[in-house]
């Protein structure tokens, strides 16, 4: 639906049609105004493109000049737009990636310093179910992976037979 | 299906568009008098127009691979020069001084520009009176005002040719039509009321 101005102007213009016509002028509160209103553009119209009158361009070749010149000094020469996913563009990106997943595993990916599973299995359980609170364990492997070691710290007493000798 | 002069000349964008800059000469030279004369008519300053008309054609250059071919080579360059045209006139809005101030008369040995032409001997006082009364009109429309008014009564362009140059709606050009003729009406009263 168009609003009042939009059907003013193609009013005044003539471009409605003869039907929308009928029904635009009869919802003009004041028609004999909207039409000196029209036949005032229409001077004041013909006024204007009769003083804006065009001007012919001065020195044409000289826009040629100047435009390629400046196209010659500032810009590169326009090139095709690549297609969006090229075959080099492609490979070198999936090989990057591979590299990128290579790294990640070999320096970023946490790993077990805990020693063999049954061993921090055996820690936790000594700490878990130790009636006594200060009792910790833990579990590591040897410097030089000599070995595993199962630290207890602070145990109340050790079984008879297990203590180091 | 196209005329043998849009072939020509879609043949020449084409070659323009892989770096030829021979073909572009050629785009240069067959719309080169309709972007001046559209810019002269938004902006009515004849060494505007002439470096607005460079900066529309440095502008097609560097934007030819986004330049699809849907339309003419000829609306494109027109919208690109209405555009280029509104931007001038909303600098000329920030900085009111440089709209009716005499221009420096000394040349700038770099200037991209050619001097201004003197008036011709055969445009008389009143003509020239009047054309001054129109200018100091439209510069009291915003930019946008001013291009749609410009190019439906000097360039007698369709409402579509318009939206297209524009980009905004038909609805919207004519909406900023009616604005724009109210206003020119009531600034220049006097001069239809004369005739």
């Amino acid at each position: 639906m168009k609003n009042f101005e939009e059907r003013y102007t193609a009013w005044m213009d003539g471009t409605m049609e003869a039907s929308e016509t009928d029904a635009f002028e009869r919802e003009i509160d004041d028609l004999e105004a909207a039409r000196r209103d029209r036949a005032d553009w229409s001077k004041l119209g013909g006024l204007m493109r009769e003083c804006l009158v065009p001007e012919p361009m001065p020195h044409p070749d000289f826009v040629n000049s100047q435009v390629l010149d400046a196209i010659r000094r500032e810009t590169p020469a326009p090139r095709e737009r690549p297609a969006l996913f090229p075959i080099r563009r492609l490979v070198f990106g999936g090989a990057f990636l591979v590299v990128l997943a290579a790294v990640a595993t070999a320096f970023l990916l946490p790993r077990d310093f805990g020693g063999p599973e049954g061993a921090v299995y055996a820690s936790q359980v000594i700490s878990a179910q130790s009636p006594d609170p200060k009792l910790s364990a833990y579990a590591f492997q040897a410097p030089g992976g000599k070995g595993t070691v199962l630290w207890i710290e602070n145990p109340g007493f050790i079984p008879a037979g297990q203590s180091l000798k | 299906m196209r005329s043998a002069a849009a072939e020509a000349e879609a043949d020449l964008v084409d070659r323009a568009r892989r770096g030829e800059t021979e073909a572009f000469d050629q785009l240069i030279t067959l719309h080169r008098e309709r972007v001046f004369m559209l810019a002269n008519h938004v902006v009515r300053n004849p060494e505007e127009a002439l470096d607005l008309t460079q900066e529309a054609f440095i502008r097609a250059w560097k934007s030819l691979a986004k330049f699809d071919g849907k339309a003419s080579f000829g609306s494109w360059i027109s919208r690109i020069t209405t555009n280029a045209s509104i931007d001038l006139l909303r600098r000329r809005q920030a900085h009111p001084q440089t709209e009716f101030e005499a221009v420096p008369m000394a040349i700038d040995a770099a200037s991209r520009t050619t001097p201004s032409q003197p008036e011709r001997p055969g445009v008389s006082v009143e003509r020239r009176e009047m054309r001054e009364r129109f200018d100091r009109a439209l510069a009291t429309l915003s930019p946008e005002h001013r291009a749609v008014i410009v190019l439906k009564e000097v360039e007698d362009r369709s409402y579509k040719e318009i939206a297209d140059s524009v980009g905004c709606t038909i609805g919207t050009v004519m909406s900023r039509l009616f604005y724009a003729r109210k206003k020119l009406q009531s600034e220049l009263r006097d001069l239809y009321e004369e005739l």
